[in-house]
């Protein structure tokens, strides 16, 4: 298995996802830093690290992760449709399942290169803000260590939509749509928007107890994500072992 | 009787109404060179992905070294290097990481990405990326890449596309010596005969999925007939009287034709038939392997 990750690794377009990695990454710190400072939250929350977290850490886990869950799933897999890297694959004494958890495996330690990032540079940049001392170590380990897992069912699912849809475009595309839908479902009960799974990495990284925070209960929560982050895995798996991508 | 490395049982695949592949009994002996021949169209790549677990079969068999594929696919495609159609790439890649990719999904060692690209004289192209190789350079990379583990049998679909004449002649000579040194098995697929006929020991040709022959090259040359040629002085009544002994005869103003199938002819006994009519000239004509290619195919004559 490890093999089959290395080999994933080496095909990755580097400089491109570092790119890719740096601007999200940027992008999110300065909207993190315009709401602090704007007159519309101001009245709402006290400028500290919490509001810092919470302004940085709903952009991200509402737009920008399971956009980066869409984009990267389609990277792993472009470069396999457009000069017949399946059939070289699946003419290998390798198993196919294999195949596929080594993508699923390296789309995940992506994904989660990304939770690093977020989580560096909100500390790098909080402690640059001069936030004060209210910063809350174990709610940003929560924080992304939970939204790291629950970008599996829809890392999975992305995964799934890139391996059948020869077309890059259409899988970016189909990504975007998905993720704008957020907006409307997460304001749903957990119970019932997670079962989308673009959401649920927002409702794992937003913090409890706000005035805003998500209505959930922590027990469905977990389990609709670890069912339909099996139904994905189940289909994407299976769409390989079928060899759809010939 | 050497072992059959592949042997097939009344393999089929069917598209919708369409039957690529239709009932063929495919036989390669170990440490042969088998040319696999066949107009465009004629299910060759087909039955290759099938052998190649690339494709389900809808009916028949499939062993490989002794093995049923796809059951023991595992084990099967470990001793198998292939291209199928269009050599596979990574083009953001160089020559060289390709292959490295490769090699460490096969577990081998960095010295065997030297040694293929030696073989296919790709060294000097190796860290450039593939995305900017010639067609033909590709094609190379694509057989360094299926020699790559030292396979017992290689599977190449029209391996000398996009080549060039001089490297043709390179891969000919590579698969002579790869099956009469190494004694690899070489199953290789080809539209052309002319392209196989001087390396191949065993010939399949395959026409509209039909398997039409098998066997060795030499027993195809011994099938090819010959044209005797006369030009007589009264070809209607020569023409009228070879008729009624059952030849069969074209004529062209005063030339006859006479074929037939076997190389056999009875030269004196026609010779004696036409004497009346004033014989002045006898030529005996072959025909090329690739009319009877054609013939054979159901291509036509068509050029
Ligand atoms: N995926 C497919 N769906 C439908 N028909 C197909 C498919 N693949 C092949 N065919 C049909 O099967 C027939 C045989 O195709 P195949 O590619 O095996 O021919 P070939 O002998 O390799 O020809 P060529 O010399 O052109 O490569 C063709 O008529 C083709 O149209
Ligand atoms: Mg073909």
């Amino acid at each position: 298995m490890e093999y089959l990750m290395k080999a994933e690794r080496m095909k990755l377009q580097y400089p491109l996802i570092l790119i890719l990695l740096l601007i999200g990454t940027l992008g999110t710190v300065m909207l993190g830093i315009n709401s602090l400072n704007s007159e519309n939250f101001a009245g709402f929350y006290v400028r500290g690290w919490k509001t810092f977290y919470l302004h940085m850490a709903s952009f991200h886990g509402l737009f920008l992760y399971p956009l980066y869950a869409g984009v990267l799933a389609s990277f792993i897999c472009r470069y396999e449709h457009i000069n017949g890297g399946w059939k070289q694959l699946f003419c290998l004494p390798v198993p196919r399942s294999r195949v596929y958890y080594a993508k699923l495996g390296t789309l995940m330690l992506l994904l989660g290169l990304i939770q690093l990032l977020f989580a560096g540079s909100y500390l790098l940049a909080g402690e640059l803000l001069q936030l004060g001392n209210d910063l809350d170590v174990a709610e940003l380990i929560t924080g992304t260590v939970g939204g790291w897992l629950a970008i599996l069912p829809f890392a999975a699912l992305q995964l799934w939509v890139s391996m059948r849809l020869k077309s890059f475009v259409s899988s970016l595309i189909l990504s975007a749509s998905i993720v704008i839908a957020n907006i409307v479902l997460t304001g749903l009960h957990a119970s019932v928007g997670a079962w989308f799974p673009s959401t649920t990495a927002y409702y794992a990284m937003y913090p409890r107890g706000t005035a805003l925070s998500p209505r959930l209960d922590v027990i469905p929560f977990i389990l609709i994500v670890a069912a339909t982050s099996a139904a994905y895995i189940w289909a994407g798996r299976r769409s390989l072992m079928r060899g759809a991508q010939l | 009787m050497p072992q059959l490395i592949v042997e097939t049982k009344g393999l089929t695949r069917r598209f919708g109404e369409q039957v690529p592949v239709n009932e063929v009994n495919l036989e390669v002996p170990e440490g042969k060179i088998y040319g696999f021949l066949g107009p465009n169209g004629a299910g060759k790549t087909t039955t290759i992905k099938m052998l190649l677990g690339l494709l389900r079969a809808d009916a028949g068999t499939i062993r490989m070294f002794g093995q049923e594929m796809p059951e023991n696919s595992l084990d099967i495609l470990r001793k198998v290097g292939s291209l199928v159609e269009n050599p596979s790439y990574y083009g953001h890649l160089t020559g060289y990481k390709n292959l490295k990719i490769l090699s460490t999904l096969l577990k081998l060692p960095d010295r065997r990405i030297g040694e293929v690209l030696e073989i296919v004289r790709l060294t000097s192209s190796a860290d450039r990326k593939v995305s900017g190789y010639s067609l033909g350079m590709k094609q190379r990379l694509g057989i360094a890449a299926a020699l790559l583990r030292g396979p017992q049998l290689l599977i190449l679909d029209e391996p000398t596309n996009g080549l060039d004449p001089a490297g043709i002649q390179e891969i000919r000579h590579l698969m002579l010596s790869l099956a009469h040194d190494q004694g690899m098995t070489i199953l290789l697929s080809s539209h052309l005969l002319s392209e196989v006929d001087t390396i191949a020991d065993e010939i399949g040709i395959i026409s509209s999925g039909r398997l039409v022959y098998q066997g060795a090259l030499e027993l195809l040359e011994r099938r090819r007939g010959k044209v005797l040629e006369f030009a007589v002085e009264r070809p209607e009544e020569a023409l009228r009287t070879l008729l009624l002994q059952g030849f069969a005869v074209e004529r062209k103003g005063n030339m006859l034709s006479v074929s037939a199938e076997k190389a056999s002819m009875p030269q004196a006994e026609l010779l004696k038939l036409l004497g009346p009519y004033g014989i002045m000239n006898v030529r005996e004509i072959s025909k090329s392997l690739e009319e009877l290619f054609m013939e054979l195919t159901g291509t036509g004559v068509s050029l």
